[in-house]
C-alpha cells in the first residue's frame, strides 16, 4: 500500500511517501522567520504545498494515481498551519478518491522509529520546540510519564539565542558554544517527579549572558536543561521497566543529548536508538507511516472527522494498532 | 553490611557502626547513598546530589520536631553524598495491614493524625505508600523523605493524601473504604485545614489527565 503522509504542524511542511517497507522519499520546506508567526507559516506552507507534493513524488518515481491513501497531520499544532495540511489532504483524497486519515504528530514520531530500527516497545524522548514529552506505552494507549510544564526545550533554545544575539536558526551555533564552554555557572534544576520546566533557567540564563562569556552561559544552560531530560527519561524507564529508549524530535539532532541518553541508556543496561535527522525532525514521511499503521489496523475516517484538533494529547489516541 | 535496596535514585545499606567508620555503636545503621549520574557534568551532579541529600536530612529531621516518628539522623556524609541514619527495625504498616485487615483499623487513625501533624507544619512526604511506613514496638515510623518537599499549600499536600489513597487502592482494594475513612478521621484531629485539604482531593481526582482538553476546530 503506498501511502503519502502531510506534515504541517508548525515551521516546516513536508510531504513523505512510505509502503508497507520502506519509505521512498521524504521532502520538506520550512519556513524560516525569527520565532514562527502562525499565519506567517502557513501562508508558507501554502506557497509550497504544491512544489513539495511534486517532489515528493518525482523522488519516489510515482506519480499521484498511484496513492492508495493519504494521511495528514490532524494536531497537536497550530491551527492556521495544521488547516494547510489538512486541506491539502482533503483535495488528495477527493481527487484521487482515496481514503484520508489524519493522525497524532507525536505518535508519529513513535511510531516512524519503531518502523525504521524496528524497536518493539521504547520509552520516547521527544525533544523539539513546541513539544518535550517522555512517552511510553501502557495499556492501550501512549501514555505521556513526564512532559514540559511550560515551554519547549527548543523553543527555550530559540528564545535563548534571541535574547543574547545568535542568528537564526541557531542550533548549530548553539552546540558550538555548548562544546565550548568551560566553567558551569549555577542555573535552576527545575524537576518535579517527571515533570519539568524551562522557563526558569531561561532567565537565569539571560541573567548569566550579561556577566560572563557566552559559550561558559550556553553550556551551562543546556547542560542543565539536558540533565533534567535524561534524569526524568531514566525515572520514566525505570517505573515502566522498559529497556529501549527512542529519540525524536528536532532537538534529537543534538551530539550532547545524544551522548547523555547513551551514558543514561548503558549505565541501566538500556539501549538508545536514534533514527536518522530527516526522520527526528518534522516530516511527512512519519505522518505517511503513522497513517499506513493505524489504516491497516482498521482506522477510518469520514471527510467531516478531519476537523483539525490543535491541542490533541498524545495519551488521548486509542493505539489499535499495538496488541 | 548488605544492600537493602537499589532504586535509580539512591542504594540503601544496612550496616553496623564497624563496617561505616570503624567504631562500634550499639545501634545498626541505614546509609542511604544518592547514586551520582555519569551523564550529568560533575559539577551539576554534585551540587544536584548534595542538595537532594540535605533536603531529605531536614525533612527527617523537621518531622520529627512535628512529632512524628522518623529514623534518627546521625550524620550527612558529603563525601558520599549519603545520609546516615538509625535502623528502624519492625513489620512493615503494608504487612500488617494484609495480615489483619480487619483488627488494624485504629493504626490507620494513627497514621492519619501523623500525617495531619505533618501538614501542619508545612511538611509534604511525597511519597505516601504503606511500604513506607513501619511499625516498631507500636509506633508507626515514617521513611523515605526522598520526594518530599516543605509547603504550607493546599495543593502538594492534597496530591500527598490523594497519592496514599491510590496506595490503599492498589495494595489494600477490599478495605481502601474503611481504611480511606479512618485515615481521614485521624487526619482531621491534628491537621487544622483539614477540610479545604480533603476538598481539593475531590479536584485532584476529577482533572483526570486522558480527558479531551482543547477545544476542536
Amino acid at each position: 500500500m503506498i501511502t503519502l503522509g502531510i506534515e504541517s504542524t508548525a515551521h516546516t511542511f513536508g510531504v513523505g511517501i512510505c509502503d508497507d517497507d520502506a519509505i521512498l522519499s521524504n521532502v520538506t520546506d520550512t519556513y524560516r522567520g525569527e520565532g514562527i508567526h502562525p499565519r506567517k507559516a502557513a501562508d508558507h506552507h501554502a506557497d509550497v504545498a504544491g512544489d513539495v507534493t511534486r517532489r515528493a513524488l518525482e523522488h519516489a518515481g510515482l506519480c499521484a494515481s498511484d496513492i492508495d491513501l493519504v494521511s495528514f497531520s490532524q494536531g497537536p499544532g497550530l491551527g492556521p498551519c495544521l488547516r494547510v495540511g489538512a486541506t491539502a489532504a482533503r483535495a488528495l483524497s477527493l481527487r484521487n478518491n482515496v481514503p484520508i486519515v489524519g493522525v497524532n504528530h507525536c505518535i508519529a514520531h513513535i511510531e516512524v522509529g519503531r518502523f525504521l530500527l524496528g524497536i518493539d516497545d521504547p520509552v520516547t524522548l521527544y525533544v523539539s520546540g513546541g513539544n518535550t514529552q517522555i512517552l511510553a506505552y501502557a495499556g492501550g494507549r501512549y501514555r505521556v510519564f513526564g512532559e514540559t510544564l511550560d515551554i519547549g526545550i527548543g523553543n527555550m533554545q530559540d528564545t535563548f539565542a534571541r535574547a543574547v544575539g545568535i542568528e537564526f536558526p541557531c542550533g548549530k551555533r548553539i552546540d558550538e558554544l555548548v562544546s565550548a564552554g568551560t566553567t558551569y555557572l549555577d542555573i535552576p534544576y527545575t524537576i518535579k517527579g517527571m515533570d519539568f520546566s524551562f522557563t526558569g533557567m531561561l532567565s537565569e540564563a539571560i541573567k548569566h549572558a550579561r556577566t560572563h562569556p557566552l559559550e561558559d552561559v550556553t553550556y551551562s544552560l543546556m547542560e542543565t536543561a539536558f540533565s533534567i531530560v535524561v534524569e526524568a527519561t531514566e525515572r520514566a524507564m525505570s517505573h515502566t521497566q522498559k529497556r529501549d529508549l527512542l529519540l525524536a524530535g528536532g532537538n534529537a539532532a543534538s551530539p550532547r543529548l545524544r551522548e547523555m541518553c547513551t551514558i543514561m541508556a548503558h549505565d541501566r543496561d538500556g539501549e538508545v536508538h536514534i533514527p536518522p535527522f530527516a526522520v527526528c525532525r518534522d516530516n511527512g514521511a512519519m505522518i505517511a507511516v503513522e497513517g499506513m499503521v493505524e489504516y491497516a489496523a482498521g482506522r477510518r475516517m469520514a471527510l467531516h472527522e478531519t476537523t483539525i484538533r490543535q491541542k490533541w494529547r498524545s495519551d488521548e489516541v486509542d493505539v489499535i494498532w499495538r496488541d | 553490611m548488605w544492600l537493602i535496596n537499589q532504586g535509580a535514585e539512591a542504594k540503601l545499606y544496612h550496616m553496623t557502626g564497624q563496617e561505616y567508620c570503624g567504631v562500634s555503636l550499639p545501634y545498626d545503621l541505614v546509609v542511604k547513598e544518592r547514586v551520582r549520574k555519569r551523564y550529568r557534568i560533575p559539577p551539576l551532579d554534585s551540587r544536584i546530589v548534595l542538595s537532594r541529600t540535605i533536603h531529605e536530612a531536614r525533612l527527617l529531621h523537621e518531622a520529627k520536631r512535628a512529632g512524628v516518628h522518623t529514623p534518627t539522623l546521625f550524620f550527612i556524609d558529603t563525601t558520599r553524598h549519603a545520609i546516615v541514619m538509625e535502623h528502624i527495625e519492625g513489620t512493615r504498616v503494608k504487612e500488617r495491614l494484609l495480615d489483619a485487615p480487619r483488627t488494624s483499623l485504629d493504626l490507620v487513625v494513627r497514621i492519619g493524625a501523623d500525617v495531619g501533624r505533618l501538614h501542619a507544619h508545612g511538611i509534604v512526604h511525597g511519597d505516601l505508600t504503606t511500604s513506607n511506613l513501619i511499625l516498631r514496638d507500636g509506633d508507626v515510623v515514617f521513611i523515605d523523605f526522598g520526594l518530599g518537599e516543605f509547603s504550607p499549600d493546599v495543593e502538594p499536600q492534597a496530591v500527598d493524601l490523594h497519592l496514599f489513597k491510590q496506595a490503599l487502592m492498589s495494595t489494600h482494594y477490599e478495605m481502601t473504604n474503611s481504611y480511606w475513612e479512618r485515615f481521614l478521621e485521624g487526619y482531621k484531629t491534628t491537621m487544622p485545614a483539614s477540610d479545604e485539604i480533603i476538598e481539593r482531593i475531590a479536584d485532584i481526582e476529577q482533572r483526570g489527565r486522558y480527558v479531551e482538553r482543547g477545544e476542536q476546530q
